[in-house]
């Protein structure tokens, strides 16, 4: 990471946090708490809602005024520059792997419906093996395979197996000790 | 009832849980975190935060959220913090490769050891400097931990508490990361999410109003996205930039020879017992951390080492075992003392204390703080008697740690050859599912997944992560603390001035930030 090019400065950071503070102060806290900074309840004055975000923002907000006056050139992100392309990456594989987990179990039992003709529904087979491990293992293995060819370029057949094998001995040190744990997604279907 | 009373029951608390296989689950779970946390800490990448983040949801998911579920959770999760940092030498002295950040200074002696041959040397010693440093920091915890909170609650009312927790989140803002106004960003970001979704009026505040954020972000998620995961993104993000390097390291093997006798043990006390007693100071203060322990500890041997080593002993950086001691033993004095501010304050000084708290919240049975070793007039004190199981646990780890430590890192020692692009990719999967298997719910997952970018982000741009997961731990006392001291004061809005202990603690806090911006600049 030490070949970075010096994209932006601390100022910029500081400018960043600045604004958000000052959009959230008074923007944000206004239009979503209900009560004041300090409100009467019971003929008694107390402290309200608003004012514990009020001074977290007043305090980014002064500690970002003092980032931009000391300016400092250290460079913003230490990496690569292409960090958008990067992060973008970290995007796609959380959507794409939580969306496998979610769905490939409800989809598999929709297929098998559609040629056995049958009316089954994944909620009521959810905790019936192999399909409960379905969405997990195949979302969790994707999940790991892109990662791990995101670090070295140097996925392999062989690594993809592996964390095959890897996902289904997680699943399975969840699954079988604990009566009362549910892998994703069974419990939200 | 009296203190010795509540000790007896707290000991008894600890023996009196259910056996598996004859022996007591509490004591079983002790031993089963302290080997857990020595193979965590043996694996290059790993930490022991790290460890006890995946372990805690599950723990909570197999022993639930009653009392009775305490001290078996406890007792995994300070085994694996002692353990974790004991395990960080295994790499650091066999292969080079410090296994945890603050194993690093164990590397400059323990490898050139391990090249001469004295691999094995090298290993007790580490474990003999770890474990004694551990046990001295222990007992400093001990002995000081219920007068500072008995102190705490005669002197402190709500203003003063109050102010205590603002100078410590400004001294942890101060000393953590490169830049003093980083630290506030991270202060400030961590009690704004603390609010969100929160509050005393029916309308959840800032959830935009989105259902689900209304009960505010899962805890879990929060602590570990920003803590865990982003600190595995920005592994990958590492790796993806470093040459390979990995599968390269040869096969060691430990030399029967080169043994550590008692007189050579003896002679390393001068070396382990101030680096322990610096590693306590340092520990009992939030947010400064085992590395700086680890320097200072190191630093301090190496003087010592130059003015009192006989012509043609090894000195420091080549091969010392001095060195090895002095920095094992500073950085694993931390463990205990970082207990005190949790325990007497309710207040974590580094990312093992917020685990440590995190499941006391969760949990039923020790609300961490002042209170908790208020001695009664009459009756049990439930807390002080959790307290009392705690140390009595922490005791029991020392002992497991003193048998069998060293034993376990020697047979720990393959775990440095696992690949990281192996490793990170799995550990996600674990802490997601860690994360799901507590919160059943596929929202707690996402947004795991964006506080860990958030964190990555965080990391990126050098804003130090610790700071905003303690103020956001500490933003609901906070402001539940000020409501109080601000209505017991008659709606004063000068109630953080209303005596000379408040006063001199928000003047301590203001200070702190001058002094620390002044020096950085």
């Amino acid at each position: 990471m030490s070949k970075t090019p010096r994209i932006k400065t601390d100022s910029l950071l500081g400018a960043f946090f600045l604004a958000f503070a000052l959009i959230t102060l008074f923007v944000w806290i206004p239009q979503d708490v209900d009560t004041g900074l300090v409100e009467r309840v019971r003929r008694r004055n107390v402290i309200g809602d608003a004012l514990g975000p009020t001074i977290a923002m007043i305090l980014v907000a002064l500690a970002a005024v003092s980032l931009i006056r000391t300016g400092r050139k250290t460079p913003l992100f230490e990496t690569q520059s292409n960090l958008h392309l990067n992060l973008t990456f970290y995007v796609s594989v959380f959507v794409i792997a939580l969306v496998v987990m979610r769905y490939l179990g409800p989809l598999s039992i929709n297929f098998l419906n559609m040629f056995l003709e049958a009316e089954w529904s994944y909620r009521n087979l959810r905790n019936v093996w192999p399909l409960k491990y379905v969405g997990y293992v195949a979302g969790g293995t994707l999940l790991m395979s892109a990662f791990s060819h995101f670090m070295d370029s140097g996925l392999t057949k062989r690594r993809v197996l592996l964390f095959l094998g890897i996902s289904l001995t997680i699943a399975m040190f969840f699954d079988l000790p604990f009566e009362d744990i549910l892998l994703p997604p069974n419990g939200d279907v | 009832m009296g203190l010795t009373e509540h000790i007896l029951l707290g000991i008894q608390a600890v023996f009196a849980a259910p056996y598996i296989f004859g022996i007591p689950l509490n004591v079983v779970m002790v031993i089963g975190g302290l080997f857990f946390g020595i193979f965590i800490g043996a694996t290059p990448g790993l930490a022991g935060p790290m460890a006890m983040a995946i372990a805690l949801p599950i723990l909570i998911s197999v022993f639930g959220y009653e009392a009775t579920a305490l001290l078996p959770i406890l007792g995994f999760l300070l085994g694996i913090m002692k353990g974790a940092t004991l395990g960080g030498a295994v790499p650091a002295i066999l292969f080079n490769t410090p296994g945890t950040p603050d194993a690093l200074m164990t590397t400059y002696d323990g490898f050139p050891m391990t090249k001469k041959g004295e691999a094995k040397k090298a290993l007790k010693a580490a474990h003999f400097a770890s474990v004694s440093g551990d046990t001295i920091s222990d007992i400093v915890l001990i002995l000081c931990a219920p007068f500072l909170a008995v102190f705490v609650e005669a002197y402190l009312d709500l203003p003063e508490k109050s102010a205590l927790i603002i100078l410590s989140l400004t001294f942890i803002a101060a000393v953590m990361g490169k830049s003093v106004s980083k630290g506030l960003i991270a202060i400030g970001l961590g009690l704004f999410v603390a609010f969100i979704g929160d509050g005393e009026d029916f309308y959840p505040r800032l959830s935009l109003g989105i259902d689900a954020i209304g009960g505010g972000f899962p805890i879990a998620s929060v602590v570990l996205g920003a803590l865990i995961i982003g600190e595995i993104l920005y592994a990958m993000l590492e790796a993806r930039s470093q040459t390979k390097e990995q599968g390269q390291i040869a096969q060691i093997k430990l030399d029967r020879a080169s043994r550590l006798s008692w007189r050579e043990r003896f002679s390393l006390l001068p070396y382990i017992l101030p680096s322990a007693f610096i590693g306590t100071a340092i520990g009992a203060l939030p947010g400064i951390g085992s590395t700086l322990a680890a320097t200072l500890g190191y630093t301090n041997g190496k003087r010592r080492h130059a003015a009192k080593s006989k012509s043609g002993e090894p000195q420091f950086g080549d091969g010392a075992v001095q060195g090895v001691a002095s920095t094992e033993a500073a950085n694993s004095a931390v463990s205990g003392a970082n207990l005190i501010p949790v325990l007497s304050l309710g207040i974590p000084g580094n990312a093992a204390a917020i685990f440590l708290i995190l499941a006391m919240e969760t949990v039923d049975g020790l609300n961490p703080g002042p209170s908790v070793f208020r001695v009664p007039n009459e009756g049990v004190n439930s807390e002080m008697v959790m307290a009392f199981g705690l140390f009595s646990l922490m005791i029991l780890a020392n002992i497991t740690n003193w048998i069998f430590g060293g034993h376990v890192m020697q047979l720990m020692s393959f775990m440095a050859r696992v690949p990281r692009q192996i490793l990170m990719p799995a550990v996600l999967l674990v802490t997601i599912t860690s994360v799901y298997a507590q919160e059943t719910s596929l929202y707690a997952v996402i947004c795991l997944l964006g506080f860990g970018l958030f964190g990555l982000l965080m990391r990126l741009s050098h804003i130090p992560i610790l700071p905003f997961v303690i103020a956001y731990i500490l933003g609901g006392i906070l402001e539940r603390t000020a409501r109080q001291a601000f209505a017991s004061t008659g709606a004063d809005p000068y109630f953080l001035f209303s005596s000379s202990i408040s006063i001199a603690f928000i003047a301590a806090a203001l200070a702190i930030i001058f002094i620390f911006a002044r020096k950085r600049r």
